[in-house]
């Protein structure tokens, strides 16, 4: 089920055109990846998505509600940050998820519970002014989570964040998605959404110039194929990586054929294995090797 | 929208910005009052008028040592120096509130002075005995402290002159004497109503409240009782108002008299809690322009206004509650600061002057109005509102609209110091379209009890129309520019 439908998005502020005819769609259990270069239009979008700017023309719909007609019940679905996880400094963490959950009439337990899942426990009450970027930033995933919206929205979260933090994050939006949470997730960078996301948008300038399954863009071409052999010798195209192992570009259906052209030439092979195509090599060969970033 | 608003009151009231605010407001309000318990006595008379005299006594005396009576170019300085410290003595002797202390000062400088020229300069020893008579008249009184027969005597006195004068009056045939005649009886006749009003309530003279109403009561007296009320509408507007003044003046000074009760009376708590709002005003003003003009500009300007804007409640919703957040917050202020100034003026002064009521002229039905202390001071801040909101509200649409807390801040406490001024040009100039303008409207208490205020264009219920309009303009404008705002990467 389609939970949130961005159809024919269109911008401007004056005469500059921030976004042209932008569609973007969420299953339920979706993880999108929106990316695209700072200044290409990715928070402008999620703003016109939430409504905190007009449309020009287009529409946003959230779980069936058009976000311009019916704002409230559309945005009751919805939990997001954007830009950067902004609270009230002077007040604790735990007072500002305390003011977000007063205004849907949210019990304290989920506070605790959302708290829990960010591990946020030991920080939650000193004052936001106190914490590190990345404690901020979890502190608003926790706000974000407190309504238990079904449209996920996080620009850029994981701005901050160590690696271990990185992880813990990308752990936590995919026991989401499969709740049957919709996520989208901003970016600029390719690879912190590499093994997250699902799905791939990716706006430039305004326009969106990809989006597709994850594993649509990444088999595009065939993938190559990693032999480890007892010793190298050149054959068809392949790539000598060391001495006993190559590459070589080959369809998954020929793999048979050519495995047996090796045993016919007396070679012991001990593994293959697909090299896995990155959503960035993925990028830059649909772009043509233009880095985006 | 309840939660909203708790939410607003939540963020407020965790600032510590405004308990500092508070504190403030509290140490003003003990200063004032100490102020107050150090600059007047008991009596609610001003303690430093006593040091000045017996100040200058001293240097009475001293320049009286300086001179020699026996030299020609001395004597006549030396008479003056003479007189004044003798009437300094004398008026001593019978303690420097009392009413013969006050008679002395009033009544007897060319007795004394006289007597004092008899004896160093012209030495006649008939005239000399004539002031002395004088001067034993009074003396007898006094020592007698027998105000009664003090009064009485002048009383006769006065009779006296009264049936000259009709004599007089029954001779005369010249047309402009005989109403100068009529003039001098009238004001004897007057003279001899307050001896007798004096004699009645036994106000002994001197330096009290009872005197000082009895001199505002008689000067009101003589400007109102030579207009008849039924030609009030003849005259020009400056007149009319002099005319209500005193009027005002006449019947609240009679109420005073006739109670013997100091509504005046300055270091009491009961006059704090009366003027609070008057005398705190700008205190209120200022707390509520940075609370106001905050309100909105800080959630843009700390990214915060997303959190808000992104949850189940319209714009209007939002906006609006935090417009009621600051209602409630100038209540409180308010509150606070009558609190507060109750409170402190209270444990200085004793609360016993609560007791007394406020005493308010009724233009309308004519008559002395007595008013509960706490229900005056409602009034008093009911009458103050229509400024109150007026500056909350443009504090509060300058912040929704610039989102710049400076400029929200600043331009309100401007506007509101420009407007007294504002308000003396339009008075002064007679500007009748200065009647739309929000700041001559804005302080109903000109507009109270019938009272004529000073900008003759404006009514007790125009006023509260022109504010209104303003503020509702102001906050519509708010809420319709909140609504279309695109909320900009920050």
């Amino acid at each position: 089920m389609e939970i949130l439908k961005v159809s024919n998005l269109n911008k401007s502020f004056g005469k500059k055109k921030v976004l042209e005819n932008v569609n973007l769609s969420i299953e339920e259990g979706d993880i999108l990846g929106f990316i695209g270069p700072n200044g290409a239009g990715k928070t402008t979008t999620i703003k016109l998505i939430l409504g905190l700017q007009k449309i020009d023309s287009g529409s946003v719909t959230i779980c069936g509600y058009d976000i311009q007609k019916e704002f409230t019940k559309a945005i009751n679905n919805v939990g997001g940050i954007i830009e950067s996880p902004d609270m009230y400094l002077y007040l604790s963490g735990y007072d500002n998820l305390k003011l977000i959950a007063n205004m849907y009439n949210i019990k304290k337990e989920r506070i605790d519970e959302v708290v829990k899942l960010v591990g946020l426990e030991n920080r939650i009450k000193d004052k936001v002014s106190k914490y590190s970027l990345g404690m901020r930033q979890r502190l608003g995933i926790a706000a974000s989570l407190l309504n238990n919206p079904k449209v996920l929205i996080l620009d850029e979260p994981t701005n901050g964040l160590d690696p271990e933090g990185n992880r813990q994050i990308r752990d936590l939006l995919k026991k989401l998605a499969k709740q049957k949470m919709g996520i989208l997730i901003s970016s600029h960078a390719l690879s912190e959404l590499d093994n997250v996301v699902n799905k791939v948008a990716i706006i430039q300038n305004g326009k969106i110039v990809e989006e597709n399954a994850i594993d649509k863009i990444k088999r595009r071409d065939e993938s190559y194929f990693i032999f480890e052999v007892d010793k190298f010798i050149s054959i068809n195209d392949n790539i000598k990586l060391s001495d006993n192992s190559f590459k070589i570009k080959i369809n998954r259906e020929d793999i048979p054929v050519f495995i047996n052209i090796l045993i016919d030439k007396g070679i012991k092979i001990y593994s293959i294995y697909e090299e896995k195509l990155s959503l960035e090599d993925a990028f830059l060969k649909k772009t043509g090797g233009n880095k985006i970033v | 929208m309840f939660r909203l608003i708790g939410n607003e009151l939540y963020k407020i009231f965790h600032k510590k910005s405004i308990y500092i605010i508070g504190i403030i407001i509290f140490l003003l309000v003990l200063l004032n009052d100490v102020l107050y318990k150090t600059m007047y006595d008991d009596d609610g008379n001003l303690k430093a008028l006593a040091s000045i005299e017996n100040y200058s006594s001293a240097i009475m005396k001293d320049t009286l040592n300086d001179l020699d009576p026996n030299k020609a170019t001395d004597k006549l300085l030396y008479v003056e120096e003479k007189t004044y410290v003798d009437m300094f003595e004398l008026s001593n002797k019978y303690g420097t509130n009392s009413w013969q202390s006050y008679i002395v000062n009033s009544e007897m400088y060319d007795v004394v002075y006289n007597m004092n020229y008899y004896t160093y300069v012209f030495t006649n020893d008939e005239l000399y005995n004539e002031n002395k008579k004088d001067y034993d008249y009074y003396i007898n009184y006094f020592d007698k402290d027998d105000f009664d027969g003090f009064i009485t005597s002048k009383l006769e006195e006065i009779d006296k002159q009264i049936e000259g004068l009709k004599k007089d009056k029954e001779k005369e045939e010249d047309k402009k004497l005989l109403l100068e005649i009529d003039e001098s009886l009238e004001n004897l006749e007057f003279d001899r109503e307050l001896l007798n009003y004096r004699k009645e309530k036994q106000i002994l003279y001197g330096n009290n409240y009872l005197n000082d109403a009895l001199n505002e009561y008689s000067s009101s007296y003589k400007y109102i009782k030579d207009i008849d009320p039924d030609n009030i509408d003849k005259l020009n507007y400056d007149d009319k108002r002099a005319y209500y003044n005193n009027l005002e003046s006449y019947n609240i000074n009679k109420y005073i008299l006739e109670n013997k009760v100091n509504l005046n009376k300055q270091n009491t708590v009961r006059n704090n809690v009366i003027s609070s709002v008057s005398s705190y005003e700008i205190l209120i003003v200022i707390l509520t322009i940075i609370i106001a003009g905050t309100i909105v500009a800080s959630e843009f300007n700390k990214g915060t206004i997303k959190n808000l804007l992104i949850r189940p409640y319209s714009r209007t919703k939002i906006l609006l509650a935090k417009f009621i957040s600051c209602l409630i917050i100038l209540f409180s202020v308010i509150i606070f600061v009558c609190l507060c100034d109750l409170v402190v003026g209270g444990i200085f002064f004793s609360f016993d002057s609560l007791k007394i009521p406020v005493v308010v002229y009724n233009f309308t039905s004519g008559e002395v109005q007595e008013y509960n202390i706490f229900i005056y001071t409602l009034i008093m801040i009911g009458s103050h509102l229509p400024m109150f909101l007026l500056i909350l509200s443009l504090a509060f649409v300058l912040g929704t609209l610039t989102i710049n807390s400076q400029i929200s801040i600043a331009l309100p406490i401007v506007f509101y110091m420009f407007g007294e001024v504002l308000n003396t040009v339009a008075i002064s100039l007679n500007l009748k379209w200065m009647k739309l303008f929000p700041t001559l409207n804005w302080n109903l208490e000109e507009y109270l009890f019938g009272k004529l205020p000073a900008f003759q264009y404006s009514n007790f219920s125009f006023a509260i129309a022109i504010s209104v309009i303003y503020i509702l303009v102001m906050i519509l404008g708010a809420v319709i520019l909140f609504k279309r705002r695109d909320i900009k990467n920050i």
